[in-house]
């Protein structure tokens, strides 16, 4: 079976126009999912299995090597009440072990759903509860969602812990805080490793401690897999592409899980979400480009530009789309992320 | 300066407009030496696919072109809508056409409809730029007299109308197809090719040629409408082709760059104050200054803080603000002396 | 021969069921106390505005069938409100506009447009100010300006709305004789006016409103009347011919509050 790159070759050499070239892109991208899916099921089995053979020596491992400054605390179990310092650097006190908790944050919703029983949850995000943009909406099917944080709609679920992000609006945290109901700000998402430190910091507050250690192990077990299948010696450039104009720079969650998965990130100069102008892509020159499914039209547009016809992604028809839950997440999922990117760039063989 | 003879001011506006887009083709984040920049172009359009070629002659030359003619297209409409109006204020932004536009390409966006062609956006941006500007000169006018105030007043509420309108459709659509519609609403020009050079060039080219036919009616109807009709100036007439025209290119500039502020009154303004009120000058001037001033402010967006792009709509309000209130200013003074 | 008709033109508010006839060759003074509707009638006469029944015509046809361009080639209209003190035009060109309804939309001036420019420009004694801008002349020059450029358009009537109320007495009696010999060479010049001496002694014949009706007509000596001074304008005058001039004269008496 001829490869989706080579298809694409079939095509162009009876059609140089490129014409008919759009849906055989577009198939192309399709194909590339297809495979991609299957190695996520592949990569994700083996890592269950590795995971759940080595599960006690793994969570020693990591509990040995890493310090987690914040959250490790002399003994794994956590007594209430609780009086902790947020990320935001607010104390914040939970008189007893959570069981009403309102998740108001798409990260929150992924990281809470491994931690704690579904029926301790009494709200989350209407993201965290769509297929498309989550990874555990059939688990949160029945539970009242939220769209936009306010104060009034997270107290009408009286919850009695609520998960919030820095970018909720302050009156929102104030307002909640003043109606006596204690408000953990999380406020970095942009980077495996605080991502990992923020599953710790939920998992100590919720007094689900050592679940937190295993499922941060968990994911230092698959990085370490991936990184150790990944082809060495060889890493591609990749840029990852979100509408209108914007790239991933450093100091961003796509940025390091292209650098996990093996590859460098074209646009390292950029730092944060920047917009960026056709001419620095085409400086940066990306061997690979990455979209989010949703941005599929503006691969497309790139695809048939004259203005990326000399970058190599584009020459070379390695650009792919990555489901929209994959760059979107911030919970213990962004391993998904990163296999699947490893497995789109290429370091990861089957 | 006032010395100079006009064909001089000409010949420095030209001057400047080159040196302007030299820079812009010249800089980038792509390191091309001045010497190579022709020999580039000129294998692009030989069908050669380097960097080089691909940079100049498919990013920096359509971009270089949209800019310079969204501003001669802003310049020309400005002028025009001032002499119709007999206000050193109006502009595309203040009088509705632009937020009126953003709202067409918006529904476009978000009604789906905008993917069935290349025109349907410039198509909306058209006709509700046309709507709002209608609605504004309406509101404006009492007892058939267009007041400077009152049409201010209603360019503010009915920008501040389309804005919430646009506000409402990013907020109810999905965050994709929102952030196709922030960019219509930012504006810029990173989307800039030669098809879309050429739809510009098009509705430029006809402004241009309406509002040079014009220009005699325009410079007496910034003396006023008695003036105007008793040396047989068809003032419905030329007030409805102005309009259309205006709509018409703000319309298809909106749809292709976003909103760019303030371009459309200061370079009038300013043109109007150096070669004087006479529109046989004064529109060549405006279109010149125009393609200065956007090609000026593409250079800094382009490489202020490179290789991020600060949006130009940013920079042209950076500097038309101050001198909007500066106008607003003097026009009171004006009117509180005469009393 | 030129003819501009009035037949029982109304204009709400202003003007009730006006007749007059107006020939080439006259020039005619419209006179009458403030809001009589000098004002209108002139700008119904020059086609600005439409009235709401009768009609207006010049030569037989309706003058609101006349295109804006055609019309302005024909007559031409001073309005009352001077030129602003903002107009960065200079003379010239602001003259030049005068042959807006000659010349085609691009293109230039040709030999005739300059010759009608420069002109009216030397008739109106403006020669030595034809590149200053507007907003650097007096008042009274620019009341000048604005009736060149109305002589630039070579029309057969001149209609205009107060043509001397800012000039000083100099130019009142020049502007006045300058019109009066236009009329003379076949001209139809029409002038609503307030000095009724100069009036009287300029004018062919005068047309005397009030609240909107014409109220009389004829050669000053007829229209003046004192019994008409009194009932129109309020105020009491006995006439007299002046001894140097031959011209109707005018001695005022104290206004009265009876209508």
């Amino acid at each position: 079976m001829p490869t989706h790159v080579e298809l694409c070759r079939l095509a162009e050499f009876f059609d140089p126009y490129g014409r008919a070239m759009a849906n055989l892109r577009k198939g192309e991208i399709v194909m590339a999912r297809k495979g991609k899916q299957i190695t996520i099921a592949v990569l994700m089995g083996a890592a269950l299995a590795a995971s759940a053979s080595v599960s006690g020596s793994a969570y020693a491992q990591s509990h040995h090597s890493i310090a987690y400054a914040k959250a490790t605390k002399s003994s794994s179990t956590v007594t209430f009440p609780l009086t902790v310092t947020d990320e935001a650097g607010n104390k914040v006190t939970i008189s007893h072990r959570p069981v009403r908790i309102a998740s108001v944050t798409e990260g929150t919703d992924e990281i809470l759903s491994a931690l704690v029983p579904i029926k301790d949850l009494v709200l989350v995000t209407t993201y965290g509860k769509q297929p498309a943009y989550s990874f555990v909406a059939s688990k949160l099917k029945g539970i009242r969602g939220i769209s936009s944080a306010t104060a009034e709609g997270i107290i009408a679920a009286r919850p009695d812990l609520v998960f919030l992000a820095s970018y909720t609006t302050p009156g929102v945290v104030n307002q909640i805080r003043q109606a006596g109901i204690p408000v953990y700000e999380l406020t970095d998402f942009n980077s495996i490793s605080q991502i990992e430190q923020n599953i710790l910091n939920v998992g100590l507050v919720v007094g689900k401690e050592p679940k937190a250690r295993g499922i941060v192990a968990g994911m230092k077990q698959r990085l370490r897999l991936i990184a150790k299948a990944a082809t060495s010696g060889r890493k591609p450039t990749v840029m990852y592409y979100a509408s209108p104009n914007y790239v991933a720079g450093k100091n961003t969650t796509m940025n390091s899980v292209i650098l996990a998965a093996g590859g460098r990130n074209a646009a390292a100069a950029v730092n944060g979400w920047q917009p960026e102008t056709a001419e620095a892509v085409v400086k940066q020159n990306p061997q690979i480009l990455l979209f989010s499914q949703s941005d599929a039209k503006i691969a497309e547009a790139m695809l048939h530009s004259p203005k990326y016809s000399t970058v190599a992604a584009i020459k070379d028809h390695r650009v792919f789309l990555l489901p929209d839950r994959d760059t979107g997440t911030v919970s213990q999922y962004i391993v998904d992320s990163v296999a699947t990117v490893a497995k789109d760039i290429g370091t990861l063989k089957k | 300066m006032h010395r100079l003879p006009t064909w001089s001011k000409m010949l420095i506006l030209a001057l400047l407009l080159l040196v302007a887009a030299g820079f812009e083709l010249a800089l980038g984040p792509m390191n091309i030496p001045v010497s190579r920049l022709v020999p580039a172009a000129v294998l692009y359009f030989h069908g050669v696919r380097t960097p080089d070629a691909v940079v100049v002659g498919a990013i920096r030359l359509p971009r270089l072109l949209v800019a310079m003619l969204v501003g001669v297209g802003l310049s020309l409409v400005g002028a025009a809508l001032q002499a119709i109006f007999r206000n050193p204020m109006a502009d595309p932004g203040i009088i509705g056409v632009s937020s009126g536009g953003s709202v067409g390409a918006v529904v476009s966006i978000a009604t789906g409809v905008a993917s069935h062609g290349l025109w349907v956006s410039p198509l909306f941006a058209f006709f509700a730029g046309m709507l709002a500007m209608f609605a504004v000169y309406r509101l404006g006018t009492v007892g058939g007299k267009t007041s400077i105030y009152s049409l201010l007043l209603a360019g503010v509420a009915i920008s501040a109308l389309c804005g919430s309108v646009v506000t409402f459709l990013l907020s109810i659509e999905p965050t994709q197809t929102m952030q196709g519609m922030l960019f219509w609403i930012m504006g810029g020009l990173d989307n800039s090719s030669w098809v879309t050079s050429a739809m510009l060039c098009v509705v430029v080219g006809v402004a241009t040629l309406v509002f040079s036919s014009c220009a005699k009616a325009f410079d007496i109807m910034s003396l006023g409408e008695e003036q105007a009709e008793g040396v047989g100036v068809n003032l419905q007439q030329m007030k409805r082709v102005t309009l259309f025209t205006s709509a018409l290119t703000v319309g298809v500039m909106v749809s292709i760059s976003g909103v760019i502020s303030f371009v459309g009154l200061i370079v009038p303004h300013f043109m109007r104050m150096w070669v004087g009120p006479a529109h046989r000058v004064l529109l060549p001037a405006s279109a010149l200054g125009g393609a200065i001033l956007m090609t000026g402010a593409d250079v800094v967006a382009r490489m202020a803080l490179s290789p991020t792009e600060i949006n130009i709509g940013v920079i042209t309000s950076l500097l038309g603000a101050p001198f909007f209130l500066y106008l607003l200013r003097r026009q009171y003074s004006t009117i509180v002396r005469r009393r | 021969m030129t003819t501009l008709e009035m037949r029982e033109v109304s204009y709400s508010p202003g003007i009730k069921r006006a007749s007059e006839v107006f020939e080439s060759g006259e020039f005619v003074g419209l006179v009458g106390p403030n809001g009589a509707g000098k004002s209108t009638l002139i700008r119904i006469l020059a086609g600005i505005w439409r009235p709401d029944s009768g009609s207006a015509s010049l030569d037989g046809v309706d003058i609101g069938l006349w295109k804006p361009r055609e019309r302005a080639r024909r007559i031409a209209y001073l309005p009352q409100s001077l030129p602003e003190d903002d107009v960065l035009f200079t003379v010239q060109e602001f003259v030049e506009m005068g042959r807006y309804p000659y010349r085609r939309s691009l293109g230039g001036m040709n030999r005739a447009d300059s010759a009608a420019v420069s002109g009216a420009i030397h008739k109106l004694g403006l020669d030595s100010l034809v590149n200053t801008p507007l907003r650097r002349l007096s008042g009274g020059e620019r009341q000048r300006v604005a009736i060149a450029r109305c002589l630039a358009q070579q029309t057969e009537v001149l209609l205009l709305d107060e043509p001397i109320s800012s000039l000083d007495l100099y130019y009142q009696i020049d502007i006045l004789r300058l019109l009066q010999s236009l009329a003379k060479d076949g001209l139809l010049v029409v002038v609503a006016i307030h000095h009724l001496e100069f009036a009287a002694q300029y004018c062919s014949r005068l047309v005397l409103l009030k609240n909107g009706q014409i109220v009389g007509h004829g050669s000053p000596t007829q229209v003046l009347t004192e019994r008409n001074m009194v009932e129109v304008f309020r105020t009491p005058v006995k006439t007299y011919v002046d001894p140097l001039q031959g011209s109707l004269r005018l001695s005022y008496g104290a206004p009265t509050d009876s209508d």
